[in-house]
Order: C-alpha cells, then structure tokens, then sequence
C-alpha cells in the first residue's frame, strides 16, 4: 500500500485552491480558507525552500496528531457525539501545517514514517516501507471535499462543484492512450450514475431509518405505549431481548422477591394486542418540598429509580403501589386511570427516588376489566369448567388457576407453528402448553374474568439482578416482563402464572460480551449523569471534562521538548567528553607539538598529510604514514566507536617519540 | 471453536490478500479514490447529518466505470527477463525484461511487473516465530503481530517488485525495460508471473494480461571486508595428493620412477622412458603438503534470533571470498539437513561454488552440536588451522575448541552476538590467546572487523 503512495502524483495546479473554497463556502470557514490558499498557492511563486529534516517532519506530525486528539476530545465534551461532523469539517485546518511544510521543504514530499510512528524505528534496508516518502496535496484535496461535505448549504451545487473537481483531477491522470470522446462520454456517464446514485441513497436512508426505529422500538428500548401493548403472541420464533441494561434500581433494604415495576397496564384484548379505551390522565401537582404524590400514603418502603428517557414525554417505571416520587426535576407528572405514570422530563438518564407500599393505588375495577372477546370466550369458558372454577370464592379461584398453570405448562421462548389468527391462545392453552409470560398474563386475566374477577394485564420490569460492579440492581431489556392484577376482596393484588423458571432461561440468551458491556454501561450512565448535573449547575458550557487533556498536553510538551533536550543533551555532553569537535583528544598533536619543538614548522596552507611527507623524507619515520591514516580516520569517520583507533594511534605516536629520532634532529637541525 | 489467534490470523489473511489484490489492481489515484469512497461511506450514512453520501456515490460511479472499462482488456504479449547469474541481499538488483508485442497494434501507456512466488506462513509459524524488527516495534503491532506476519511473507518472497511504467510499445514489435527491486533474503526467489496492464480511461484501475513466467535467481549472503587469513599451523599432508589438486605451487617435487598400475593418470606417465622400455613408466612425487584450513559454521540457532544466523553466514561468505585458490584449500563445514563438507581452493571447486552453498544454509533445529563437533573432529588431521564462526561461546562450543587446541591446531573464533544480549566473553580455552576470541555483534559487524589488529589475533 506504501509503495502506491509513493507514486501518488501532486494535485494540478489551483485545485487545492478550488476545493478549499468550496470548503470555505460550505462550512462557513470562507475567511480563513482564502489566507490558507495564499499560504499554498504563493509556493508556487516562491522559490525559497526549506531544508526539513525527517526528525522535524516528524515532530511536526506528532504536533498535528497529538492537537487532533486534543480537538476530538474537546469536540465531543462540549459538543457530544455529533462533533464527529464538527471535526469533519475542521480537518482542513489540521493537516494545513503539514501540507505548508511539505510545500515549502527542499524534498517537496513527507516520509511515510513521520506519518505512521510504527515505521520511525524499523531498519531501512530490512523494511522497503520504512524510507518511503509521499506528497500529502491529492490526499489533502480529498479531505477538503470530504470535509466541505459537513457543511450546511444543501443545494445541487455542491454535488456539481465537487464532482468538476473530482473531474479536474481524472483529467491531469487521464492516459494518452484514449481519444478525448472516449474519455467525455465515460466521464458524462459516471456524472448521471453519481446524481442518480445519491438520490437513490438518500430514498434508501428513509425507508431504512423507519424500519430501523420500529425494530429498536420493538426490541431495544421499548418505549411504552400506555394505550397499546402489542404481544409477541403469534410471532413466530425465538423472541430474543437486548442485554442492554434499561433501569437501575438502589434499594438501601435488599430485596427479598423480585420487584414488580410496572409501567402501564391494559384492559381489552383481541388478536394479540392489548389496549385501554379511554384513558384519562391527570396532572399531578407539585408539593412544595418538590415532591409528587400520587396517592394519599405518607411512608413506605424507597427505592431510587434510573431509566434513560428518550423521549420528553415518557412513561416511567414504577414499584406496584407507589405513593409518592421524589428527588426528580420533571416539569410535569401525570397518573392515569390505569396507574401508568407519565413524566415530562429532559432526556438522557434520568434518577427519583419511588416511596411504595405493597398495596396497589390503581382505579376501582370498570366494566372493560370483565370483557373476553367473542372468540376466545368459548375456549376461557371451556377451561373454567375444566378446572371448576365457577362459584368459588375468588381467593379460591386465583389459587387454582396458579397451580394450573405451574403444574401443567413450560416456558419457552421459542414458537415454532403457526395457527389461524385468534387461535395461539387456544393452542397454548390446549395443545402446546408452553409460552413466554405474555402467554401466561394475557391466558390468566381472560380465564379469571369469564369466572367474574377484573382484571388487568400489567407490563414493565421484575428487578431481580444485583450488579456488583455497580452496586444497586439492574434491569435489561430482556426482563421486561407481563402479569396480570386481579381485583379480590376490594383490592388489587399481583397474579404471575409465568413460572419462575422464566428469568433463568432469559438469562440463558446473554450474550458473551454482556460484562464489558455493563462496565461500558456503567461508565457512561455516570458520565451522563455527571454531566446533566454540571449542566444544571452551571449556566455556561461545560469544560471540566477538559482537565483530563491536561495528562495529554503534559505528554505532547514532554514529548516535543523536554524529550528533545534530553536527547540534545546527552549529545552535547557526548561532545563535551570529546573537547568540542571528534579527533581534538588524538595523540597526533602531542606528534606536531615535538616536530614542532624539533624545528619542523608547517607551511601555510600545507595539509597535515603533505606535512607529514616532508618530515619523513628528513627523518625516515615510516611509521608517520601509518599515524596520519590513523588520525585521519578517528577524526573524520562518522562511526563513532573509534576508541581502538585511538589506542592504536597513542600506542604508535609512543614508539615514534620513544625511538628519539626527533631530539636527535633537533639537535642537528637541518 | 477457533481460538482467538487463529481467528485474528485468518483475520490478517483475508486482510492480505485484499489488500494484494487491491494493490494489484489500483493505481496510486484509484487507491486515493477508494480511500475516499470508503471516508465518504463511513460518514455519509446518515444522509441527514451530511453530502457525504454525494461524494461516496460520485467516488462509487467513476470506480464503476473504471472496473468495467477494464474487461475489455484484449492483447497477446511475451515477455523474457535476462536475470544476472547472482544477486545479493540488501543489494538493489537490476535485470532487463524483453516485452514482445505480438499485436497488430501498438500499445501505450502500459505497466509491467513480474511477480515472485512465496508461500503464505503458517498459522504454527506465525506463532512460533520471533522477529527481530519486533523489538523496533510499537507495543500493539508487537501483539497482535500483523507486521510480523508480513515480515515473514516477505522474506518468503524474497522481496517487492513494482509496476514499471511502458510508454510505448509498437506493434509486432519489442522493447526492453528494466526492472529493479532489493531482495530481502538469501537463497533462491521464483519469479512465478508476468503481467502486463492497461489503465482504464481514468487512470485508476488496471486491466491485467498475466503470463506463467516461472524461473529463479540466487541472491548470494553480504559478505564483510576481512583481510585473508593464515593462520599460523603447519602445513599438511593431504592424502590423494597433488593428482587431485593441480601442477601449481610446491607441488611437482619429483622423487622417482616406477612401472605404470592401472589406475595411474595419463599426465603421470615418463615418455621417455615409455620409449626407452616400451613399457609404461610413471613419475612418483613427493607426497604433498599444503595448507588446508577449516572454516566451522555454527548452524545451531537454539534461542538465539535470526539475525545472529545472517551475520553468521555473512562472515563464512566473508572467509569463503578471500580464499586464494592456488595455494590453499578451505573446507567449509557446518550441519544442515545433514553434515556437510565442502572444499574450495587448488583444483577444487571455488569460491563461488561455496557462496552458492552458503546463500542456502538454513538453521538446524533438529540435530544436535554434537554433530558439528563430530564432523570437525573426523577431518582435524588435515587441517592446518580452523576459522570458527559461533552463535554462542557456551560450554560445548568451548569444549569444541579445546579440542582443536590440543590437537595444536590454530584457531581463529567469531561469536556472533545480538544487540541485546550481548555480553562480554571469557576466553575460556582461548585463554592464552584471548585476542583469537573475537565478539561480534549483528548491528556493527564491519565496524568491529575494522578495529581488529589481525596480526595479534592470527596466532
């Protein structure tokens, strides 16, 4: 892939300028695109280069890369996670530097290595990469028409003026080999495939973004619908819920049973749906210690809530039996008929704290609670008499039906046959004996009522999960769960025929991923509830999550400086060890000092070598060849573990001073 | 159920071969094109948020419509390449390349490349092996170990070729192209394909004509400047004497004459004496002496990285070069797939030969030292003195050399050793002539060999 880099061409002349306009045109940035076009354009004009080594290009990218970061993490604290097109559309201003300097370098190209840090350090000879060097302008002209497309102006214009300069670009590639027709009509082509192609994209995005938000309604975050309860029952398959925690519940007692959280309840059934008629919902006031009370009971049993809001307007779970909410900011709450709570709120995460008692406030029995449609009475009627349930007390009645349905049937995710419309129940009922909880919830409120007893199908949550990473308990998606309230002795009490077997097997379906998950869960419901605090204590943007780019910037400035003195420094005192240039500690001197002392004086601009000869035709020192080399070569050669030459040198220029010749010359000067 | 690094190694090979196949058939501009097709996708798919969708589809249609002008690609070509007898590793080799046009018509703006075969590494090699570029590596590549996996691939190879550009070829008609790439490693490398391409209109795509071009070319190890070594033993009698080396040097020392035997070479034969007694009458020579040295390869990686192995056939290739052939004989020996004995100098074979043989040594995992001390000890008693190459300076390579010293046989002893664990060596048998021991190390070999005074190291 490096190699294809490597051949990449330079961008035609005046191109960048083009697409940097667009881009300036599209996101708003004109003021700035028109200096930074100057600033690449003049390059063409100026010949004055600099020499950039591969050390600074280096640093120069680290500075780029490590400033992106610290953009992208400033981006998305104050922005959140629609900067990704706020970054998108300052990329141009990123790599602007390294394209300036790589214009104005004496190579005209960037290494590879100063753009991936993985090939700073591999040998040259043994990885081809490693050496390769690129020119960033087609690549930056990329990036500018990428980033313009962030922008805001949504005419046709942009799809022209990119696609002429994409054009520009093919057309300063174009092979000689074909005729300039050929060329024109592959050209026309590709524009009516591109225009017909982006329409067809954006036709495809709608349809697919509403069959996406019906599948994440369905199965993701099931947003209730306190009017209408559609039921698997006559879906074919495995049902198969998220893992994804939904609620969190932090009780100060621990649970002894599962907690029933209830988020709506319905009375009328027919063809798997259940719904109420007419519902009506009144707004709850507001106490003055800001509490919301939704039934006249002072104490109870506490327990803080938190569910994530989607929407304004939301159905919120709650304990069977809640008297009373606390602890919340919502603008407005409001109680049907039905016991379903409504809250207006802001989204995101959302915390208040439910006081409950095990006795549930929900309104006084209607005639709807009593209503079988036509089609599945017989089969109810049927089952009633099978079981003997007529003229018992109702307390009677409910234990019955509990034990029928725990002695006889199985839970099971999993339908496989298909039935007439209307028929699954009287399938479940007579054949298959087997079904998910809304089977056994929708089953029991028709079975009690053709015996005469209201009720209710009810759907929400059975909190039953304690989180030790978290603390507190936790609910996902798969257990939501369905029962019913049956009205006895005045008063609405819970039925659950879903055997107990039920949660075991849901949690069968978790995935493997489920604890990385929770922990990913968990850090970011903090971080939202983290930052929806700081948002209602301060008025104005909130920058603390910037302190944690302080490590960071620590990082760059030690990486950038105090790295590079330290590598400077050990250098210098390299250096300094070596008396202020390589070679000034060489034993040669201690030579010239004595042929100097013996009277030879060295000419004016006569080198050392030459010097050397003309002792040793006076003197007949071979060994003044042998030294000179060796000189040489600890002054000059670049390798730098000279230390045996060196030796070698003092050990020669020892012999030569030691034999005596030079005092006998200067002695008898010539 | 696949375990993790299988699944990421089947990962990295279907990385692979897209990315090969991409290479393969992308221009440097229709690589750019598809970066941006993919950029423009990944941020276009929320066709609400931004026109990068415009873009995507604009990248996609003119991507189209350069893969499909590409079939229709038709033309009859061959191709000669004129490979050097030798290359050498980590030096750049060039050869020509002869393409024929066999069409009616010209061609321009061609590419050309020629592919060298190589065999994906195994998942078990993947795991197994250490490479030393790791240690330059980054912490993450070090662990997943996708840059080893293509180092490995590469030095499979043997090396990376280029698409060449051809401007013109005329009809029915050739021309000739050069080719240039550095082979990464020793040995043979098989150039498998040849392929010739034509860009689409747009220069981004190539339509490919390939052709089974399959020969090879032996790339020789680096060799290292080493002056030539004689160290100082005694010269030997080599049994077969002069007849199987050659008339040059000390050895034509005649002593008598005597009656022929069948078997006697015809250049022994006396003529004059043949004439005189019409019966054949050969010449006795003196028996021959000469100097033979040995040159020991230590093949026996054991833990040490493979790098050391290199360098270490690197200095045997720098010994085997400065043999003289005239006056002296050089057994290289060292154990491979089996022992392996081989005699370069006089009428033997030369020093060539010997490079070839080096460029194929491999490591020897499979056998044991004991061999390589066996193999030496069988032909101690013709050798005048042994230039030893070692990986190591442990107590059985010591015990080697004792061996060799009390058979008063010189010794010459190299310690390749690694950057990292390198170490300073006690001379142990060599304690007399510690300055025989010379430490190498991978990185500074011909910086180390400089600095040695072989006068005081050559007993």
């Amino acid at each position: 892939m490096n190699n294809q880099l490597e051949k990449l061409r330079s961008a035609p002349p005046f191109i960048i300028a083009a697409a940097l306009l667009l881009w300036g045109w599209q996101t708003n940035f004109i003021l700035f695109a028109i200096p930074m076009i100057i600033i690449i354009e003049l390059a063409r004009w100026v010949s004055w280069r600099w020499p950039i080594s591969n050390k600074e290009f280096h640093t120069l990218s680290d500075f780029s890369g490590v400033g992106f970061f610290i953009v992208v993490i400033y981006i998305f604290t104050t922005v959140g996670s629609r900067g990704i097109f706020v970054i998108l559309s300052i990329m141009p201003f990123i790599l602007f530097l390294l394209l300036v300097v790589q214009l104005y370098s004496e190579d005209g190209k960037i290494g590879l290595s100063s753009l991936f840090v993985s090939l700073r350090r591999l040998d040259a000879k043994k990885s081809p990469d490693a050496p390769a060097k690129v020119d960033l302008s087609l690549p930056y002209l990329l990036v500018c028409i990428i980033s313009a497309s962030s922008g805001n102006i949504r005419t046709i214009w942009f799809f022209i003026l990119s696609f002429i300069l994409f054009s520009i670009v093919l057309w300063s590639f174009r092979p000689q080999r074909y005729q300039f027709r050929t060329w024109f009509i592959l050209l026309f082509l590709a524009a009516g495939i591109s225009y017909a192609g982006q329409e067809g994209l954006r036709d495809i995005q709608r349809s697919l973004e509403a069959s996406i938000v019906s599948v994440f309604d369905q199965f993701m975050w099931r947003y209730r619908d306190p009017e209408r309860a559609t039921t698997a029952i006559g879906t074919i398959g495995r049902l198969k819920l998220s893992d994804r925690i939904f609620l969190r519940a932090d009780s100060e007692e621990r649970l002894h049973q599962p907690l029933y959280l209830k988020e709506a309840s319905y009375h009328q059934y027919n063809y798997g749906v259940w719904k109420n008629q007419k519902s009506v919902y009144t707004v709850i006031d507001q106490e003055l210690d800001g509490s919301w009370q939704l039934a006249d009971v002072e104490s109870g049993k506490e327990i803080t809530l938190s569910t994530n809001i989607r929407n304004e307007i939301s159905v919120i779970p709650l304990p069977i039996g809640t008297a009373r909410i606390e602890n919340v900011t919502a603008f407005e709450l409001s109680k049907n008929n039905f016991g379903t709570v409504k809250m207006e709120i802001q989204e995101g995460w959302i915390d208040y704290k439910a006081v409950y008692q095990d006795k549930i406030f929900d309104s006084k029995p209607v005639p709807a609670d009593l209503n079988i449609a036509e089609n599945y009475r017989e089969d109810f009627e049927r089952l009633a008499r099978d079981l003997d349930l007529y003229n018992k007390p109702h307390k009677q009645v409910v234990s019955s039906v509990e034990s029928f349905f725990q002695n006889n049937f199985t839970y099971t995710l999993t339908q496989n046959r298909r039935y007439p419309r209307g028929k699954y129940l009287q399938n479940f009922l007579f054949n298959s004996r087997s079904g998910h909880c809304e089977f056994f919830a929708t089953s029991t409120a028709l079975l009690l009522r053709v015996v005469g007893i209201p009720t209710r199908y009810a759907v929400g949550y059975v909190v039953d999960e304690y989180s030790q990473i978290e603390g507190q308990y936790v609910a996902r998606s798969r257990d939501s769960h369905s029962w019913v309230q049956a009205y006895i002795d005045d008063q609405w009490r819970i039925v659950d025929t879903t055997p107990a077997i039920w949660a075991p097997l849901e949690d069968e379906n978790a995935s493997f991923f489920e604890p990385f998950m929770d922990i990913y869960s968990w850090i970011s419901y903090r971080y939202s509830l983290y930052q929806s605090n700081e948002n209602l204590d301060q008025e104005e943007t909130n920058y603390n999550l910037l302190y944690m780019l302080i490590p960071l910037i620590l990082i760059l400035v030690w990486r950038l400086v105090v790295k590079e003195r330290i590598i400077r420094n050990k250098a210098k005192s390299k250096n300094v060890s070596n008396n202020s240039f390589q070679g000034k500690d060489s034993s040669i001197y201690a030579l010239i000092d004595e042929l100097n002392k013996a009277g030879f004086v060295r000419r004016k601009g006569e080198t050392l070598a030459c010097w050397f000869v003309r002792v040793n035709e006076t003197t007949h020192i071979s060994e003044l060849d042998t030294a000179i080399t060796l000189h040489y070569k600890y002054r000059f050669d670049p390798d730098d573990s000279k230390s045996g030459i060196k030796d070698d040198l003092a050990r020669l220029v020892r012999l030569i001073l030691s034999r005596g010749v030079l005092s006998t010359v200067a002695k008898n000067p010539l | 159920m696949l375990s993790t690094g299988r699944l990421l190694y089947l990962n990295f090979r279907f990385l692979h071969t897209t990315s090969k196949w991409l290479r393969h058939r992308f221009s440097s501009a229709g690589f750019l094109l598809l970066s941006g097709l993919v950029a423009s996708g990944v941020f276009g798919i929320d066709a609400r948020a931004s026109l990068a969708y415009q873009i995507f589809s604009i990248c996609l249609s003119i991507l189209i419509i350069a893969i499909l002008s590409s079939l229709m690609f038709r033309g009859n070509f061959s191709f000669r390449r004129q490979l050097p007898e030798y290359g050498t590793v980590t030096f750049p080799l060039n050869y020509k390349v002869t393409i024929n046009n066999l069409n009616k018509s010209p061609h321009r703006d061609l590419t050309y490349v020629d592919e060298l075969s190589y065999k994906f590494p195994s998942y078990e090699l993947f795991k197994s092996t250490r490479d030393p570029e790791d240690a330059r590596r980054n912490w993450v590549d070090r662990k997943i170990g996708y840059p080893r996996l293509m180092s490995l691939l590469q030095k499979s190879r043997g090396g990376s070729l280029s698409w060449i550009d051809i401007d013109l070829i005329p009809a029915e008609d050739e021309i000739e192209a050069t080719m240039n790439f550095v082979p990464l490693r020793r040995g043979y490398l098989y150039f498998s394909k040849s392929s010739i391409a034509r860009p689409d209109p747009f220069g981004l795509f190539r339509a490919i004509i390939s052709k089974n071009n399959p020969e090879k070319i032996l790339i020789l190890p680096k060799t290292y400047q080493v002056p030539q070594i004689r160290l100082k033993g005694h010269r030997k009698y080599q049994q077969g004497g002069i007849n199987q080396a050659s008339f040059i040097g000390d050895s034509q020392e005649f002593m008598s004459l005597r009656d022929y035997q069948p078997g006697d070479p015809m250049r022994s034969i006396h003529w004059r004496s043949y004439a005189k007694r019409s019966e054949p009458v050969v010449k006795e020579f003196r028996d021959k002496f000469f100097v033979r040295q040995g040159l020991i390869l230590d093949t026996f990686i054991e833990d040490k990285s493979a790098y050391q192995f290199e360098e270490a056939v690197s200095m045997a290739a720098s010994f085997a070069t400065t043999v003289e052939d005239q006056d002296s004989l050089l057994d290289l020996m060292f154990v491979g797939t089996k022992s392996y004995r081989f005699t370069s100098g006089r009428s033997f074979d030369n020093a060539a030969n010997m490079l070839e043989l080096l460029a194929c040594v491999t490591p020897c995992y499979d056998k044991d030292f004991v061999q390589l001390v066996e193999l030496t000890g069988k032909h101690i008693s013709e050798l005048s003195g042994m230039i030893i190459i070692l990986l190591d300076w442990d107590d059985k390579r010591q015990e080697m050399v004792k061996n060799f010293i009390s058979s008063k046989i010189p010794v010459i002893v190299f310690v390749i050793q690694d950057t990292k664990t390198q170490q300073t060596l006690l001379p142990g048998p060599l304690q007399l002539t510690p300055e025989s021991l010379i430490p190498l190390t991978v990185d500074n070999i011909q910086g180390a060999l400089d600095k040695i005074n072989w006068s005081d190291s050559i007993q």
